[in-house]
């Protein structure tokens, strides 16, 4: 049990029994009257994010909530599979768990998988992922001229836009946050 | 240009301009012990106990003694220590100038609180403005004041009374008014109810009054003072008020400040004020968090 002094940004707790994590915190005591405790919380299954105000009498119930190392597997149909390398077990999270985080799942891929209460809920993808390009427009020397960028597809079917020297079987790096090139990834 | 952009020799400065005022204005410096047998009951204020005794959440109650005993004029300049108060204005222990005046009343108080900081501002800063995130606190005296009942009829839909009777005064203040409050210039608030103000002096034209005030600049909570309450039987009562609602919020109890009610004479005029040290730092260095401007912060 967590007391409204043990709040503080990072702190995960649960409100009507989903897991929240605190992303802001303001702690305001206004003249000699009681302090107030205002959170930003952000759902860690949904992603929405809520503001609260809680008083110094509240107690807060702790969110059993871990992250754990985990490699990509594989995918059959909407399953995502993943497996600790250390115990072998293996869980699997469906495309809505997954959400953005397909488009950057390639084989082998080691990511954080998001426990609630013993089942996985969730994964987090590193900041950076290296991907192979599979499909590129050639590039015609002087066309950069005319366009610096283009779109090529990824190995894992993700298109995006790339500057136009990128070629088709080459390796870039993507920024998984923002879905957006980085550069170019010499082999 | 600010005598230093680093806020620990902000800091040095500030003290030796304090001390400089309030000794050409006759004060003598002061200290009272930090470990003390009882603090003042405070419903929202929590001490740290160390073995039989309590560290100080503020220096009042051995100051209000050196003043039954005929000190007219003294300030102090120390830490004090409040449990569980961390946040971004917040440090369980920070550093505090308080100074109490005999024969003087709260609006006495406002004054000589505006000339000092006048004279500091004057000797740490270039211009007329404190420059504080992004916007500029006018200096040109006199600052506004304004009463807490009409900042609530200005703000609020709750008038005061209505907004202490539904216990959301603290959330409308913080919401809807101190976003406003010390922007043009700084500013004093005054008039709080008796419930906020258990060691001032009642006000002689409305008893549900007590005549404290608390100086705001840029939306930060500066100082805090009053026309202090020297009648002990009304101050126990007032004690006992409080006592009751930390039982009722299952806070712990303290001992009665006996060692205070016992030698205060009810006759006594005299008012004193308190203002945060490091919050006047981060106003003048315009910082954003109180641990910007303390040298250490242990409670990370």
């Amino acid at each position: 049990m967590y007391n409204a002094s043990d709040l503080r940004k990072g702190l995960k707790i649960l409100i009507d029994k989903q897991p929240y994590i605190i992303i802001d915190f303001e702690f305001s005591k206004p003249g000699k009257g009681q302090a107030l405790y205002r959170c930003k919380l952000k759902n860690m299954i949904n992603g929405v994010i809520v503001d609260k105000t809680y008083r110094s009498i509240d107690t807060f119930e702790p969110a059993d909530v871990e992250e754990r190392k985990m490699q990509f597997l594989y995918r059959q149909e909407d399953e995502y599979h993943f497996m600790d390398m250390d115990t072998y077990e293996e869980v699997t999270l469906n495309e809505t768990q997954v959400g953005d985080a397909k488009n950057f799942l390639k084989d082998n891929l080691e990511v954080d998988i998001l426990f609630f209460e013993g089942k996985a809920i969730g994964i987090t993808l590193p900041n950076f992922v290296d991907l192979r390009v599979t499909k590129a427009d050639p590039w015609v020397k002087g066309d950069s001229v005319t366009s610096d960028s283009k779109p090529v597809t990824l190995e894992t079917g993700y298109v995006l836009k790339v500057p136009s020297f990128i070629e088709e079987g080459e390796k870039i790096t993507v920024d998984t946050r923002t879905g957006e090139y980085v550069t170019r990834v010499k082999e | 240009m600010q005598k230093s952009d680093d806020p620990l020799s902000l800091r040095s400065y500030l003290l030796r301009y304090l001390r400089e005022y309030l000794y050409n204005s006759g004060y003598i410096e002061v200290e009272t012990p930090y470990l003390i047998p009882a603090p003042i009951p405070e419903a929202h204020i929590d001490s740290f106990e160390v073995e039989d005794r309590y560290l100080h959440t503020s220096p009042e109650a051995y100051m209000k003694l050196l003043l039954s005993k005929g000190y007219e004029r003294i300030f102090q300049i120390c830490k004090v220590f409040r449990k569980g108060e961390k946040g971004r204005f917040h440090m369980p222990e920070f550093t505090m100038i308080e100074w109490y005046r005999a024969g003087s009343d709260y609006m006495d108080l406002m004054d000589e609180c505006e000339r000092l900081l006048i004279h500091i501002f004057k000797r740490l800063v270039d211009q007329p403005y404190i420059s504080y995130r992004g916007k500029k606190i006018g200096l040109n005296m006199p600052w506004e004041r304004i009463s807490l009942e009409t900042l609530f009829n200005r703000y609020s839909e709750l008038s005061l009374w209505d907004a202490l009777k539904k216990g959301i005064f603290e959330k409308i203040m913080i919401t809807d008014i101190e976003p406003h409050l010390g922007w043009r210039s700084p500013v004093f608030v005054y008039d709080y109810p008796v419930e906020l103000g258990s060691c001032a002096m009642r006000s002689r034209r409305d008893p549900r009054i007590v005549e404290r005030f608390e100086l705001y600049m840029g939306s930060i909570e500066l100082a805090n003072g009053y026309t202090e309450c020297n009648d002990p039987k009304e101050l126990k009562d007032r004690f006992l008020e409080e006592i009751k609602k930390r039982q009722a919020y299952k806070k712990p109890i303290y001992p009665m400040p006996e060692y205070l009610l016992c030698s205060l004479k009810a006759k006594d005029r005299y008012s004193g004020i308190a203002m945060g040290i490091d919050r006047l730092i981060m106003l003048i260095a315009d910082k954003r968090d109180i641990e910007d401007v303390i040298g250490f912060n242990t409670w990370e």
